[in-house]
């Protein structure tokens, strides 16, 4: 089985292929690790729920992995924009650049573009 | 509790705020490359303003000058417009009592009868919540994405030459989940890569980071915010969402235009290779898909390519030009206010009337206890010579109509709340010219004398009401000089 997983899934993966670990444990380690807060990992760990690679027991939020390393592949962004109401994020953040990919044509020709007007 | 009622034009809001959008266009399309590009966010900024603040310009200078506003009611020619009875204005309901004005003045702006009305107001309601729960649930889970990233590992200098010259520099943060670099973050300012970006490539890596802070300091993020809630109050207005595209546009512009003066105009080539890169870097190893249009980016990098140091002319004709729209701006909030588009009715204290019938007409049975000791809780509006038969009946004040109606005793009558508890009536009607659920403004003619139901000539019953209880409307005439 595969799992599609994003790099801060993994990083809660690893933890617990470590072994089994709390979500307070978890959440320990991966603000010493990565910064995040205690909300933040709960939600990763959440979504590695979601997504089967995680089982929880009582108590305590026992985490442990489902799936194993070689299982994992990595998730893609695109994945994530253009679902109906769940719109991009360049419509509220600072984006530098918009949700519409160029072409290799197009980049080439904007390349020229540039080369020309210097 | 203290009422206000604002009265404002749909037409006048919708009209002046896609006016000014439309001034903005044509500016936008005449001088762009001839004036800072960071004008134009500004200007889009004003027009968002404008188009929220007659609502809460109305009220707090409403609530000023409300007597003084009350003489101008009489004479002021019928507006179409809407009502809004809400609660004592206070800062906190500045807001929804906004909201609402646009929903009463939308749902009055066609002159739709009572339900109709009602159920414009249902969908504009319905459009906001929609779209602003869109907004708020996109905010959210990009938002939680952005927290889940992980720390950017580069060589310490690196980061130090980034930062060099900012106080608190922001966080350089990666995620897998973008394609885009962005940043948020008000407090603890986070600048995010995507992965697939190349770390060793230090000139894009010091572009994009230049980018960013741009937007941070300028605090770009509140401004989006700020045109999304524009666009979700105004959402059946087609200039808004115009506006919403194209000053998130010039906002990126703008800020292309910063780095540039901060890099170097000659640096503009290289720059724009930078976004190109960014841009590839998004494919990753993947074979290139051509499905989707590029215009945007082609357009942005013919910006960049034009970007100009402007002359001092220029940057003086900014400084005019903003300040003239701000005059003009502030001038048609004043004005507007001035001539009665933001009406304020009078508060309970202050409740007036108009004389409701043909100044010919005088009262032939006063308010109060008669000499045969019989109470009667309205006056008598008649003619002592000649017939009344037929003249104007117009209301007394603004107001909704509540209830049109026919019994024995009344005849066809009809009546008016003008919010605050007050209510008036109208009866022994020839005809009635207005329909329930009717907004109609102080001197509006509403029907004709007549003698219908219990009366012994053509005369006019004439009611006012606090709440249940019945007042001397001859107490709150306003007398017929004013």
């Amino acid at each position: 089985m595969n799992i599609k997983l994003f790099d801060s899934e993994l990083k809660v993966m690893e933890v617990l292929w470590r072994g089994d670990a709390t979500a307070k444990q978890i959440a320990e380690e991966l603000k010493r690790d990565t910064g995040w807060n205690v909300n933040t990992t709960y939600t990763v760990i959440k979504k590695c729920i979601a997504k089967g690679a995680v089982q929880r027991s009582e108590p305590n939020f026992l985490c442990h992995a489902l799936i194993a390393r070689k299982e994992v592949q990595q998730a893609e962004a695109e994945a994530l924009i253009g679902k109906l109401f769940d719109g991009s994020p360049e419509l509220l953040f600072a984006s530098l650049l918009g949700s519409k990919k160029l072409s290799g044509k197009q980049l080439d020709r904007l390349r020229q573009m540039i080369s020309e007007s210097e | 509790m203290s009422i206000h009622i604002v009265q404002l034009s749909a037409l006048q809001v919708g009209l002046r705020g896609s006016l000014m959008i439309a001034a903005v266009l044509a500016l936008r399309a005449c001088f762009r490359r001839k004036l800072p590009q960071r004008l134009f966010p500004a200007l889009w900024l004003l027009c968002g303003l404008r188009l929220i603040m007659p609502l809460s310009a109305a009220v707090s200078v409403g609530a000023k000058n409300a007597g003084a506003w009350c003489s101008s009611l009489a004479s002021a020619p019928l507006v179409a417009g809407g009502w809004l009875a809400g609660p004592a204005v206070s800062a906190e309901t500045t807001t929804e009592r906004a909201a609402a004005s646009i929903a009463t003045t939308l749902a009055e702006a066609s002159d739709f009868p009572g339900e109709i009305a009602w159920l414009a107001q249902l969908v504009w309601l319905a459009g906001t919540v929609l779209l602003a729960a869109a907004f708020i649930s996109t905010y959210i889970r990009w938002r939680r994405r952005f927290c889940a990233s992980l720390p950017f590992t580069a060589p310490l200098p690196f980061i130090e030459i980034l930062s060099a010259g900012t106080a608190s520099p922001p966080e350089l943060r990666v995620s897998d989940q973008i394609t885009s670099p962005l940043s948020f973050g008000l407090w603890h300012p986070v600048i995010l890569l995507p992965k697939g970006l190349d770390r060793s490539d230090t000139e894009t890596i010091q572009y994009i980071f230049m980018h960013e802070s741009v937007h941070l300091r300028r605090r770009d993020n509140i401004k989006k915010a700020f045109f999304a809630a524009v666009l979700c109050l105004y959402w059946y207005c087609p200039p808004v969402w115009l506006m919403y595209g194209l000053a998130n546009q010039d906002l990126e512009i703008s800020c292309d235009e910063a780095v540039l003066h901060a890099a170097g105009e000659d640096r503009k080539a290289e720059y724009a290779r930078a976004l190109l890169r960014v841009e590839e870097a998004r494919h990753g190893g993947l074979p290139l898909y051509s499905h989707f249009s590029g215009s945007g980016m082609e357009k942005r990098i013919g910006e960049i390519m034009n970007i100009k140091k402007k002359s001092a002319l220029a940057a003086v004709a900014t400084l005019l030009l903003i300040l003239s729209v701000t005059t003009v701006f502030a001038a048609q909030v004043q004005v507007g206010a001035e001539a009665g588009t933001y009406r304020e009715l009078p508060s309970e204290t202050e409740f007036t009337l108009l004389w409701p019938a043909a100044t010919a007409l005088s009262v032939t049975c006063p308010f109060g206890t008669t000499d045969s000791g019989v109470f009667v809780d309205h006056i008598t509006i008649g003619s002592t010579k000649g017939s009344a038969q037929g003249s104007e009946i117009s209301a007394a004040a603004d107001g909704f109509v509540c209830e049109v109606g026919w019994d024995s005793q009344q005849g066809n009558y009809l009546q008016i709340d003008h919010a605050n508890g007050w209510r008036t009536r109208y009866t022994h009607c020839k005809e009635i010219q207005v329909a329930q659920g009717d907004a109609v403004a102080c001197g509006q003619r509403i029907g004709t004398v007549g003698a219908t139901g219990m009366a012994t000539g053509p005369c006019l019953g004439f009611y006012l009401f606090r709440e249940a209880e019945a007042c001397d409307p001859e107490l709150y005439l306003r007398s017929s000089a004013e």
